[in-house]
């Protein structure tokens, strides 16, 4: 039987962290469900652990790019054969965990990406955030010949092959920051020949709590940051 | 012909630019890093190489100055230690977050596994006695 992690990367998620852990739990038991605290200030561990899932929290405040990465190597330390990544904020949805694994499972690919523009659910989004969204994700399709229409889309699974070329990949680099981070990664792992492969996902409207990889000035530098990341890349 | 204090700024200028590049190719800057340096090494190389767009900043201040030469200099090298600094923060910071992680991670696996070691020894324990 495959041995599957899930993490939960949280940073003041109190209100929905615990509904999405007991969800996860209650669908997949024989999955392990990791949140990864990012140095939250509210109750989000005391939720997380009372919902069932283990936790590690950051010594700091580190922000997510850190989160996702120490589950990559704890997915390594622990011989784990599937890591699948959901937010903590209940925007994606547990019931399509097996959907992103199902391409990985078959062989199809060693990453799966869940995308949110190949059904027709992101009008809960801004024009702006979905314009820059289709732009980078264009852009990166054209440069690097590849077909992803949601390069910034958080719910992820990788295999077992990914993750550790991931980790040899980030050892190698220097520590890449947040905003950047899935499309970064999109680039190297196809420049590393590791296989990519969309699945459509929904994404559902935050219920609580504003969004932290959006904010006004965020998006004002979003063309120096893809500018950045095309270079770095 | 240009003026002694423009050469020495295009080379500052030159200097910074393929400083920055060399850091990029070797990954040990970023790119927002990159960029803002770029800019800056052209702005430096623009106003030192053509000295009339120095006017702008007649305009701005609202007087007129010449380069004094400690000025100009300073004004260099202090710029070239910027450089370094930023340079440097931005390695720790890199260090500093991939050994958060490391540290985040190996915490974790080393409790699960004295907790299985743990829970092994308990029902080994709980057997014997039970014998």
């Amino acid at each position: 039987m495959a041995r599957v992690l899930v993490m939960i990367p949280a940073r003041d998620e109190e209100n929905t962290v615990g509904e999405v852990v007991t969800t996860t739990r209650t669908l997949y038991p024989d999955f392990h469900v990791l949140v990864i605290d990012d140095g939250s200030k509210d109750e989000t561990v005391r939720r997380a652990k009372e919902a069932g899932a283990d936790v590690i929290s950051l010594p700091f405040r580190c922000g997510g790019s850190v989160a996702v990465q120490t589950a990559y190597l704890v997915a390594a330390m622990q011989d784990f054969d599937y890591l699948v990544k959901i937010d903590a904020d209940g925007q994606h949805r547990p019931e399509e965990i097996p959907k992103l694994l199902a391409p990985l499972f078959e062989n199809e690919a060693d990453i799966a990406v869940g995308s949110r523009y190949l059904t027709l659910n992101s009008r809960n989004d801004s024009m702006v955030k979905n314009s820059g969204r289709i732009f980078s994700s264009t852009l990166v399709s054209l440069i690097r010949r590849l077909k992803v229409t949601d390069i910034t889309s958080g719910m992820r699974a990788w295999n077992r092959h990914a993750i550790q070329s991931l980790i040899l990949m980030y050892r190698e680099r220097k520590f890449v920051v947040d905003a950047v981070l899935w499309m970064f990664e999109t680039i190297m792992a196809s420049k590393n020949g590791l296989r990519l492969k969309e699945v459509p996902i929904e994404v559902l409207p935050r219920k609580h709590g504003k969004s932290k990889s959006f904010s006004p000035t965020k998006m004002l530098l979003y063309p120096l940051r893809l500018i950045q990341t095309l270079l770095e890349a | 012909m240009l003026d002694r204090f423009s050469l020495i700024g295009i080379a500052f200028s030159i200097l910074i630019i393929i400083l920055d590049f060399f850091l990029l190719e070797k990954h040990k800057i970023h790119g927002r890093g990159f960029v803002l340096w770029l800019i800056i090494g052209i702005l430096l190389g623009l106003f030192t190489g053509i000295p009339p767009l120095l006017i702008v900043f007649y305009a701005i201040f609202g007087t007129e100055f010449t380069p004094w030469i400690i000025v100009s200099a300073s004004f260099l090298f202090f710029l070239l230690a910027i450089f370094y600094l930023y340079y440097r923060i931005s390695e720790i910071h890199s260090l500093l977050m991939k050994l958060a992680m490391e540290v985040s991670a190996r915490e974790y696996v080393s409790k699960k596994n004295t907790r299985k070691k743990n829970e092994v020894f308990d029902e080994n324990e709980s057997w014997r006695r039970s014998k």
